[in-house]
């Protein structure tokens, strides 16, 4: 059961991160496209199969924990787009995502705990 | 004035505003390896997030619910399309859909206990009413202060080491521009010091290679030749010639030979300067260093 619940967010998961991808792709300019870099894709999937399986009272604590993610997301954004500009795509990104993991456990540990 | 002609001159006071539009027929020309490319971070990206969540727990796993992996996705395959410019706008984008996943957690958060299906849909438009609100707000706010966005958006510091190498070698660049609309000379002469390195720029019709008078092909190679090999624009002999470009992004190798057709104007052969520094690597646009 647990298995399959994770393969079930992983399949759910990918299929969304693609539908929004199209819809980005879509949209013009690429600013407004961006938005669609960070929808709730993974977030949705995980959320749909936990309250499936598992229920609500697990599904809110995700929740919670998503904020302190979606505000470190918020930094690793303002980070990103320097970086990539200094760095190139790859490697900013990267270089961003060490101060989203940085910004998201500071979080974690001061609020969340 | 007719409403269409005001239109269009309201549209030119903005040079940097591009209009919202969806285009449905840019979906052909997504390849399915990019399709391949998204799942292929999306699925191990979800699993990873709920085994973090199944063996730290649900709020640990709730943070990594909100982890970048298809941003650094997107962002390096944009990179790769449409330039770095385009990338760090993307990211700029992203910051209002990170936004709206602040809103998203909320909404699951304040209501799944009443109502999973309307928690998840709810917080579904929340994530979109929040990011969409944001970005248009933004917008509307950088029109009504006057915001101009003269230059695309590149990174000036690729220009700045360019200049820099320049510098040290004593060395000069010009630049023929059939590409850009005169964006790549706008890009070099940013830098402070550009005044030490820069000589001349001619800007031609974008994308009209005949356009490009033939002084720079035939004359200027006549000078050239005469004068031990150094290119020359409008009488200012220099070292580097930076003439085609890539259209999607300001990219360059220093020293990289340019693929310039036979018979192009500018694509006569120049003689080569000592490559700049080859084993360093530096974003920017394909510069004019061939040999005879």
């Amino acid at each position: 059961m647990l298995v399959l619940s994770v393969v079930l967010k992983g399949l759910i998961g990918g299929t969304l991160v693609v539908a929004f991808a199209l819809i980005g792709e879509t949209v013009r300019p690429r600013g407004l496209a961006g938005i669609t870099s960070a929808a709730p894709s993974i977030a949705a999937a995980a959320l749909l199969v936990t309250l499936l399986t598992t229920g609500a009272a697990s599904a809110r604590a995700l929740s919670l924990g998503m904020i302190a993610g979606a505000v470190a997301l918020v930094v690793w954004c303002l980070v990103g787009v320097e970086a990539v500009k200094r760095m190139g795509g790859a490697r900013g990104s990267l270089a961003a995502t060490a101060v989203w993991l940085a910004a998201a456990f500071a979080l974690w540990g001061v609020v969340l705990q | 004035m007719n409403g269409a002609a005001a239109t269009e001159m309201r549209r030119a006071e903005r040079p940097g505003a591009e209009r919202l539009q969806v285009d449905l027929g840019r979906l052909r020309l997504i390849r399915p390896w990019e399709y391949a490319i998204r799942f292929g971070f999306g699925f191990p990206m979800s699993v990873i997030a709920a085994v973090i969540g199944e063996l730290a727990g649900p709020r640990v796993g709730g943070l990594f619910l909100a982890f970048p992996a298809i941003l650094v996705a997107t962002v390096t395959l944009v990179e790769k399309k449409e330039g770095v410019g385009q990338a760090a706008t993307d990211v700029r984008g992203a910051t209002f859909g990170a936004i709206g996943l602040i809103a998203f957690a909320v909404v699951v958060s304040a209501l799944v206990d009443r109502s999973p299906s309307l928690a998840l849909v709810g917080a579904l438009l929340a994530w979109i009413v929040v990011s969409g609100v944001a970005y248009l707000g933004v917008r509307g706010l950088l029109r009504v202060t006057g915001e101009r966005q003269y230059l695309p958006e590149i990174p000036t510091s690729d220009a700045a080491t360019l200049v820099g190498i320049l510098i040290a070698r004593g060395m000069t660049v010009a630049t023929a521009d059939s590409l850009t609309g005169g964006t790549l000379s706008a890009l070099v002469c940013s830098v402070p010091d550009a005044r030490r390195v820069f000589r001349a720029g001619l800007v031609a019709p974008i994308g009209d290679l005949t356009k490009l008078p033939r002084p720079i092909s035939e004359t200027s190679r006549e000078v050239a030749a005469s004068r031990g090999g150094r290119p020359s624009l409008n009488g200012h002999q220099v070292d580097y010639m930076i003439e085609r470009l890539s259209c999607n992004a300001l990219r360059w190798q220093s020293g990289d030979r340019l693929d310039l057709q036979p018979g192009q104007p500018g694509a006569a052969p120049w003689p080569r300067p000592a490559p700049l520094e080859p084993s360093r690597s530096v974003r920017g646009m394909p510069a004019v260093a061939r040999s005879g």
